[in-house]
C-alpha cells in the first residue's frame, strides 16, 4: 500500500513488469557496474539510481532487450561520471582506454561477461537443494570444506561428494547451451575441484 | 569490435581443447591484439577469476531485497523532487532528504576487532569536539489542573498535593505519591501525567507503591489515588514496572492494567498484570510493541487477541496486523539495560542502535543507505558524552559520523 513500485503489475499491457525486469537484471548489472567502479556499494547505488530512472519510462520500451541496452548505457555513463568525480585519474584513464572501442556497439564485453556469470550462477540455483547448499557454502561463501561439513552436520567426504556431483550436473545442464558457457565450465577449475 | 557470437567463442573453446588449427590460431591472435579482448579472454579462461566472479554475483543476488528498497527510495525521492518545483517549503526539502537517507542499515560491532583499528578513529574528532552530554533524570509533571512542574534531581521536597495525596520529589530522580487521606477521594478521579523528552528519564512511585521507570521520550498517566476495584495507567514510549500486589478487603486481588496508547490517543494494547515485573517498549517509531516479563504473569490483549505470558517471555504485538506473538528465550539483560543505564546491542540493525542513541542524547542521524549488511553488538554505558559513544561505534564498525547540520545532527557514512 505504501506506493511500493514493485507491487505494480505489468504496465500498459507490456508482457514484463518493472519487478520482473529488476529481478532479472539487477544482479548482473551490479556485477557489471562493480567491474567498472570496483566498489560493491557504489555499484549497487548506481544501478539502483538507474532503475529509478527507468521507472516511469517503462512504456517507452518494446522489449526487455531494449531495456537492457538502455540500462547498460546509462549505467556506463553513471560509472564514468562517478570515476570522474572520484578523481581517480589513473583508474579513469584506464577505464576510457578500455571502454572506448566498444562505445558504438550495443553490448560491451564487461556487460557480456557479467551476463555469462549470471547465467552460470542461475544454473547453480537449479541444483538439488542439499547439493546447492553445499556448493554455495564452499565456493560462493568461501567456507572451508571442514567447516561446511560441521555446519551442515555431514562428513567432509559427503561435502566432497556433493560438490563433485554438482559439477557433473552443471556440465550436463550446459551441454545444450551457448558454446561460451560450455567453455567456462570446461575451463573453470573450480568445477574440477 | 563486439564478440562474434559464432566464431570467437568457438575459437576460445578450441583453444581450451588444444584443437586450434593454424588458421584459427591466427584469427584468434588477431582478435587478442585488442587489450579489452585479451582481458575478456584471460578472464574467461581463468578459474580463479571465475570463482571470484561467481562469489561477487552471489553477493549481489543476496542483496536483491536491499536493492529493491534502495530503488523504491530513489523513486520516491525523484517524485518528491519533482513536486518541489511546484512550490513547497525548504522544510519539506529537508524532510525528504531525511526520508531518503534514513533507512535501515546494519553494522557489525565487535570489541575484539577494535584493537587494530584505533589509528583511524579520531579523524573527525575536531568536528565532534563540542560534546553532547548524556541524558539525565528530568521530567515534566502535569497535574490534574493542568499546571506543569519541571522535575529534576536538584529540587527535592514536596511539590504539590492532589486530592489527599502528597506528591514528593526525591533527590534521586524519583517522584513519590503518598496517599494521606483515602476518604478524600470522591467521584472525581484526579489524573497526573509524568512525561520525559529525549534525553530524560525518571522514576515514579505510584499511590499503591508500585514503581515505574520511564525511559526517554515516554509518558505515563495515572490517578493520584487508585480505586479499590482496579488500578489503571496509560503509557507511551518505554517503561519498566514493578507492581505491588494488592488485595481488596475480601482478599480478591486488585488488577493492575497498563494501556498503551498510540500517538492519536487510541489504545493499541492493554496489559493486565497478574504479577510483578515487566518492561513495555511501545515507541511509536517501532514496528511492534514488546512486553517483556521478568516475574509473575501478564495477559496481553488488543481488540483481536489475548495472550498469556510467562516469565522470561516477550509478547510481541505487530502494529501492522494486530497479531501478538510470544518470543521465548528472550535476553532479559538486553531488554532492561536502559534501566541500568547502559546500551546493549546484540546484532542489532544500525537503525535500532541510532534510534536508542538519538533518544538518549537528543540528537538525530542521517544514515547513508549504502551501509547495508552490517549489525552492531556491544555494551556501552550511557552516562558518557556522545563523542565517546560515537567513537566506540566508529572504531569498530566501518562507519563514520560527521556533523550534518547545527550541533545535534550527524551523518553516518561508510568509512572511506
Amino acid at each position: 500500500m505504501d506506493d511500493n513500485q514493485f507491487l505494480t503489475p505489468a504496465e500498459n499491457g507490456q508482457p514484463f513488469s518493472f519487478k520482473d525486469v529488476f529481478n532479472e537484471l539487477y544482479p548482473w548489472l551490479c556485477f557489471y557496474a562493480q567491474s567498472l567502479v570496483s566498489s560493491k556499494d557504489e555499484a549497487q547505488d548506481i544501478v539502483a539510481e538507474c532503475f529509478a530512472k527507468l521507472y516511469g519510462k517503462m512504456d517507452a520500451f518494446k522489449s526487455k532487450g531494449d531495456i537492457k541496452n538502455y540500462l547498460v548505457a546509462i549505467i556506463k555513463n553513471a560509472c564514468i561520471s562517478y570515476l570522474r568525480k572520484q578523481k581517480t585519474k589513473i583508474k579513469y584513464d584506464n577505464y576510457l582506454k578500455y571502454i572506448q572501442p566498444f562505445s558504438e556497439d550495443n553490448m560491451e564485453l564487461p556487460a557480456y561477461e557479467a551476463e555469462i556469470i549470471q547465467k552460470l550462477y542461475l544454473e547453480i540455483d537449479k541444483l538439488p537443494e542439499k547439493m546447492k547448499q553445499v556448493f554455495k557454502l564452499t565456493y560462493l561463501e568461501r567456507i572451508p570444506r571442514d567447516e561446511v561439513a560441521r555446519l551442515l552436520n555431514i562428513s567432509p567426504n559427503t561435502v566432497k561428494g556433493h560438490n563433485a556431483r554438482a559439477m557433473e550436473l552443471l556440465r550436463i545442464a550446459f551441454k545444450d547451451k551457448d558454446l561460451i558457457i560450455l567453455l567456462i565450465i570446461i575451463s573453470c577449475k573450480i568445477f574440477k575441484n | 569490435m563486439s564478440i562474434d557470437q559464432n566464431t570467437i567463442p568457438h575459437l576460445i573453446y578450441q583453444h581450451i581443447q588444444g584443437e586450434l588449427t593454424e588458421n584459427e590460431q591466427i584469427v584468434l591472435n588477431e582478435w587478442l591484439t585488442r587489450p579489452e579482448n585479451r582481458e575478456f579472454f584471460d578472464n574467461m579462461t581463468d578459474s580463479a577469476y571465475q570463482n571470484e566472479a561467481l562469489a561477487k554475483m552471489h553477493a549481489h543476488v543476496m542483496d536483491l531485497e536491499n536493492g529493491r528498497e534502495l530503488v523504491n527510495e530513489k523513486i520516491k525521492r525523484n517524485q518528491k523532487t519533482k513536486r518541489l518545483w511546484t512550490g513547497v517549503t525548504i522544510a519539506t526539502i529537508a524532510a525528504s532528504i531525511l526520508i531518503v537517507l534514513s533507512f535501515a542499515l546494519y553494522f557489525w560491532f565487535n570489541d575484539e576487532k577494535g584493537s587494530g583499528k584505533t589509528a583511524t578513529i579520531h579523524e573527525n574528532q575536531d568536528q565532534l569536539q563540542t560534546d553532547i552530554a548524556p541524558g539525565s533524570s528530568k521530567a515534566t509533571l502535569t497535574l490534574a489542573d493542568g499546571r506543569q512542574i519541571v522535575l529534576d534531581s536538584m529540587a527535592p521536597g514536596q511539590i504539590a498535593q492532589q486530592g489527599g495525596t502528597d506528591i514528593i520529589n526525591n533527590a534521586d530522580g524519583q517522584l513519590v505519591y503518598n496517599v494521606t487521606n483515602r476518604t478524600n477521594t470522591g467521584d472525581d478521579i484526579l489524573y497526573n501525567t509524568l512525561k520525559t523528552e529525549n534525553g530524560q528519564t525518571y522514576r515514579v512511585v505510584l499511590p499503591d507503591e508500585s514503581q515505574v521507570w520511564l525511559n526517554a521520550a515516554s509518558s505515563i498517566n495515572y490517578p493520584v489515588s487508585f480505586s479499590n476495584k482496579e488500578r489503571r495507567v496509560k503509557i507511551r514510549g518505554e517503561a519498566f514496572f514493578e507492581i505491588k500486589p494488592l488485595a481488596q478487603n475480601q482478599g480478591e486481588k486488585v488488577p493492575f492494567l497498563v494501556t498503551v496508547e498510540d500517538s492519536a490517543g487510541n489504545t493499541s494494547e492493554e496489559v493486565e498484570v497478574l504479577g510483578t515485573q515487566f518492561n513495555i517498549n511501545a515507541y511509536k517509531d517501532e514496528k511492534n510493541i514488546t512486553t517483556t516479563l521478568l516475574e509473575g504473569k501478564v495477559r496481553i490483549k488488543n481488540g483481536k487477541n489475548v495472550v498469556l505470558s510467562e516469565p522470561g517471555q516477550q509478547g510481541v504485538l505487530w502494529k501492522a496486523t494486530g497479531d501478538i506473538d510470544i518470543a521465548r528465550e528472550v535476553n532479559i539483560d538486553k531488554v532492561v539495560a536502559w534501566k541500568k543505564n547502559y546500551f546493549y546491542f546484540d546484532r542489532d540493525s544500525l537503525a535500532t542502535v541510532i534510534k536508542q542513541i538519538a533518544r538518549w542524547y537528543d540528537v538525530y542521524f542521517v544514515i547513508d543507505k549504502r551501509l547495508s549488511d552490517k549489525t552492531f553488538s556491544g555494551r556501552i554505558m550511557r552516562n558518557m558524552p556522545l563523542s565517546k559513544i560515537l567513537e566506540k561505534v566508529e572504531m569498530t564498525s566501518g562507519v563514520k559520523f560527521d556533523i550534518y547540520e547545527g550541533k545535534r545532527s550527524f551523518t553516518i557514512s561508510p568509512k572511506p
